[in-house]
């Protein structure tokens, strides 16, 4: 008969989790803290800049509405597939997944093609003045993450049409489907920064 | 109890970025008002957050492990960024809006 | 409400000792070449991090040796000025860049995970990428340096005169894109500092039991998160002015090089406390440990981090006092400049507190501790004269500023950084340090510093600029900078002593026990140098000081699997347990992506298409990084057939 020990088993406990149990979910927070604050911090420049100046924006039309709408509307009505695909990825549902992922993987798409339009209505250049320089880097960085994104989407969709597949891949594919909110969170105060502010008066 | 914690710091922030920015303001109408209100908007924001964060440190205090730390920690903070936020309206009784 | 009760079970030594064997294959880190670049033991990262930085020390410091002597005699020609304005632009980005701040990281990378009680580091695979990113930058600053490339317009490089109008060549751009490998490391580093305090403590730990230094680092790692995308910012926009033809900084297109002020110093402010925090927590630590007790007043040290590190945010114009900004705007900069000592005055007196109330003991590293007290007290003091507005702009680009930075700085930070090498160096190796050559190079280092430094607030106020490569006979300065040679001199000898007594510990130093300074840690608990896993067995902990306080019998956690990487993720605030988390395995990508990422940052200041061409191999790296090898072996992992019963467990409430 041997004495026995105290001991706390933890055996039984699941070896994965969603949300802020989860380790991925503090490393996206996170990238999404840096992120947020260098356009944060973009913004304030715009700004800093234009106060700088009598007449904003100098010398050149404001950027064309239309593509910057359009955008704005095509991403705000891919939040639907992308809430789709978390939702399904949370439920460990394969199917489901692979259709939604896949579904937001092609808004992700339009949104890229529509931005490249985008940037052929700004009515000014990169090198045109200081106003020129921030636009182009806000609008620049901003598609920066819309790219690194579909390149994600992509990815975490092709490994749930290759495999191997098991709990964590669904962990994965909820995250990604939480930094895809903040590529479109983030994008409305660019928006706003970018069409609207230089129509203020 | 987090909110604690960081909210009297970011009123902080922000009232000293509105009073920078708005110093300009302030020598174009040679009124120091411009700087002084968003100081004294932002004192009372943080007493009223000082408030808030004593009470829930006060109900925790039997509780939960950490809750009892971070409550003394917002109170710190609250302490603090008042005491700065007086410190930082001393020198505008004195100076000139346009020196 | 936990669901990981205690219970008894018929545990013998035997079958601990079984585990531990387990335990040390399993995590065993790879080996041969290969497995020298697939590591993820964040012990051996933390090593690597804190030798890299430290031979960028020894280089700052000979390129400050070399300053030195051309700056010992009026009208010298040991340097010249262009050489001269290189110089100290690599030593304060060294230092800054390459050696402060990684050498923290370094030690955190190697010390949260022990200090917390886990089995490793969160995310180690992104820790592994951010040591060889960190190693790039450097190796590149330095290459472009001997190649006549390196920069030379100041650790901060302002525009103008780093613009594409006066600033040309490549100079300026490899300042910026060092600055770009450096604060990628830093940020991933925070990351995982982050996540592994929060997410990975042992259970019982709750935020209230967590250490000093650890608290330290988590606090140091915030800031890194909020203060890095400003310089990163800084240093794209002069690039990008400098490659593509953007006006961010050109006045006359409507650009401004205050902008730039604006964005450097809001990194640059918090970036000194970045350096100076950890060593906070050092301070803590060491003082806790050699006065026997534990630290008198916690949450007052803990609050104070935590102020000193939103304060450090509200500071950065005390930069810019003579650039001619509205002085009713500066004061709001000169009171929180002032008002930041608050913070450190109380960790001051706590720590006299706990001394006072403690048996104190003079080891080396308590002796560099108490150097702190003395040239960190004298460095606040003349924080404080040059955050009055009027008296900086008196002393603004002076000696003054030299002597008051480096006081703050290295006896703020390098002192008690130096004393924690010393501490943990049993910790680390398994040796123990000499102690005569211990107290040898402390007195050298702290003369040594004195000596150079003191007379330095002197030549200030008399008039003496900084960054002049020599000065003229007769102003009354030449006995001051010869002063101030020697005690660079001596400095770099009190160097030499700690790096000789480190040498020769490692060949005939006394083997090391446990615990050679009766400390009251988690990492103590454990052998020096730790085994690959870190603990075994893992104990529940029940108060501050594990070592000193908990009682005997806590309760053993078990149901890890010790067959492959498992770690234990508990809850933030309580540290119950959560759930199993594979901890990845060793992996050459991590290394792969960081080429491939120093090639792109490399060619992108020769041309804009490397940021589209060249981040095609960095990408394709990630994937291959992140592409699963295989299905976890856990059946419970593995998602059933549409149609059928969900897995309760995985989504129920925490």
């Amino acid at each position: 008969m041997s004495a026995t020990v105290p001991v706390v088993d933890v055996s039984r406990l699941p070896s994965f989790a969603f949300g802020h149990r989860s380790i991925l979910w503090w490393a996206t927070l996170g990238l999404i803290a840096i992120e947020g604050t260098a356009f944060a911090l973009m913004i304030a420049a715009y700004i800093y800049l234009k106060w700088r100046v009598p007449e904003w924006p100098p010398g050149v039309a404001p950027p064309d509405l239309m593509w910057g709408t359009l955008t704005t509307i095509v991403v705000l009505a891919s939040c639907i597939p992308n809430h789709l695909t978390k939702k399904a990825a949370e439920q460990l549902d394969v199917g489901r997944t692979r259709l939604w992922i896949a579904v937001s993987l092609g808004f992700a798409i339009a949104f890229l093609v529509l931005r490249a339009f985008e940037f052929t209505t700004l009515n000014c250049w990169w090198d045109t003045n200081a106003y020129g320089s921030i636009v182009w880097m806000l609008l620049g960085a901003h598609t920066a993450h819309v790219i690194t994104d579909v390149v994600d989407t992509a990815v975490i969709a092709a490994i749930f049409f290759t495999g191997p597949l098991d709990a964590h891949r669904f962990v994965d594919a909820s995250e990604n489907a939480a930094y895809y909110y903040f590529v479109v969170f983030s994008w409305l105060p660019i928006y706003a920064v970018i069409y609207l502010a230089p129509r203020l008066v | 109890m987090f909110a604690g914690i960081v909210g009297t710091p970011l009123i902080w922030l922000a009232a000293l970025q509105t009073g920078y920015t708005l110093a300009y303001q302030a020598c174009d109408d040679r009124s120091n008002s411009w700087v002084v209100v968003p100081i004294v908007t932002a004192l009372a924001a943080v007493i009223a957050v000082t408030a808030v964060v004593n009470r829930g440190r006060a109900r925790f205090a039997r509780d939960r492990a950490p809750m009892p730390l971070l409550g003394w920690i917002g109170l710190g903070m609250a302490a603090l960024m008042i005491v700065s936020m007086v410190a930082t309206a001393i020198p505008l009784m004195i100076l000139h809006p346009c020196d | 409400m936990s669901r990981a009760p205690v219970i008894e079970l018929p545990l013998t030594d035997e079958m601990l000792s079984r585990q531990s064997r387990e335990l040390a294959r399993t995590w065993a880190p790879a080996r041969g070449i290969i497995g020298f670049f697939s590591e993820v033991d964040h012990k051996r990262i933390g090593m690597r991090f804190i030798l890299t930085a430290l031979a960028f020390f020894v280089l700052g410091g000979v390129l400050a040796a070399l300053m030195r002597l051309q700056l010992a005699f009026p009208e010298n020609t040991l340097i010249g000025p262009d050489l001269y304005n290189q110089l100290f632009t690599m030593h304060g980005t060294t230092m800054m860049f390459l050696f402060a701040v990684p050498v923290m990281e370094g030690l955190g990378l190697y010390f949260t995970p022990l200090l917390v009680g886990a089995r490793t580091i969160a995310l180690p695979r992104l820790a592994a990428f951010g040591y060889w990113i960190f190693l790039a930058g450097g190796v590149f600053l330095y290459v472009s340096f001997l190649l006549n490339i390196g920069p030379d317009n100041g650790w901060f490089s302002y525009v103008p005169l780093a613009g594409p109008e006066f600033g040309p060549g490549k100079r300026a751009d490899t300042w910026a894109q060092l600055i770009t490998f450096t604060e990628v490391a830093s940020l991933v580093g925070a990351i995982v500092t982050i996540v592994t305090i929060f997410k990975y403590r042992r259970p019982g730990m709750t935020l209230d039991r967590v250490p000093m230094f650890a608290w330290a680092e988590l606090v140091t790692s915030f800031m890194i998160i909020f203060a890095m995308p400003a310089v990163m910012l800084a240093s794209t926009t002069l690039i990008l002015d400098r490659l593509v033809g953007t006006h961010f900084f050109n006045q006359a297109e409507g650009g401004d090089p205050i902008l730039y002020q604006h964005l450097f110093w809001f990194f640059g402010h918090p970036e000194v406390y970045l350096i100076f925090l950890p060593a906070q927590g050092l301070m803590s630590t060491l003082i806790q440990a050699f006065s026997s007790r534990p630290i008198v007043g916690y949450v007052w040290l803990v609050t104070a981090l935590v102020a000193t590190a939103f304060m450090g945010f509200g500071l950065w114009v005390h930069h810019m006092f003579t650039v001619g900004l509205p002085q009713n705007g500066s004061s709001f900069f000169t009171a929180a400049s002032m008002m930041i000592a608050i913070p450190s005055g109380v960790q001051i007196f706590c720590w006299i507190a706990t001394m006072w109330t403690g048996r104190v003991r003079l080891e080396p590293p308590m002796l560099f501790a108490l150097g702190y007290f003395v040239i960190f007290i004298i460095g606040g003091m003349t924080g404080i004269m040059v955050a009055s507005v009027p008296v900086d702009l008196q002393l603004h680009d002076t000696y003054f500023v030299v002597a008051h930075l480096h006081y703050v700085l290295i006896g703020g930070a390098v002192f008690p950084l130096f004393g924690a090498l010393y501490y943990w160096f049993p910790k680390m190796t398994g040796r123990m340090p000499n102690r005569r050559l211990g107290m040898i190079s402390f007195w050298l280092l702290f003369i040594g510093f004195n000596l150079t430094f003191f007379p330095m607030h002197q030549l200030g106020m008399i008039g003496m600029p900084r960054r002049v490569y020599t000065y003229l006979p007769g102003l009354g300065w030449e006995t001051l900078n010869l002063a101030a040679t020697a005690g660079a001199i001596t400095m770099a000898i009190g160097a030499l002593t700690l790096t000789v007594n480190a040498v020769y510990a490692l060949r005939r130093g006394e083997a090391a026990a446990a615990n050679p300074w009766q400390a009251s840690t988690l990492e103590w608990s454990t052998s020096s140098p730790p085994p690959p896993h870190n603990f075994s067995p893992e104990r529940v902990i029940a108060s501050r000081d594990p070592l000193w306080d908990d009682p005997p019998g806590q309760p053993i956690v078990v149901g890890v699997r010790s067959d492959k990487r498992e770690v234990l993720v508990t809850r933030l605030l309580d540290a119950e347990p959560d759930h199993r988390y594979h901890s990845p395995e060793p992996s050459i990508w991590p290394f792969v992506t960081a080429m491939a990422t120093t090639f792109m940052l490399i060619w992108s200041i020769f041309s804009p298409w490397a940021l589209v061409w060249g981040s095609i191999p960095p990408a394709i790296a990630m994937i291959f990084w992140f592409w699963p090898r295989g299905r976890s072996i856990d059946d419970e992992t593995h998602p059933p057939e549409k149609g059928r019963p969900q897995l309760e467990a995985a989504t129920g409430p925490a």
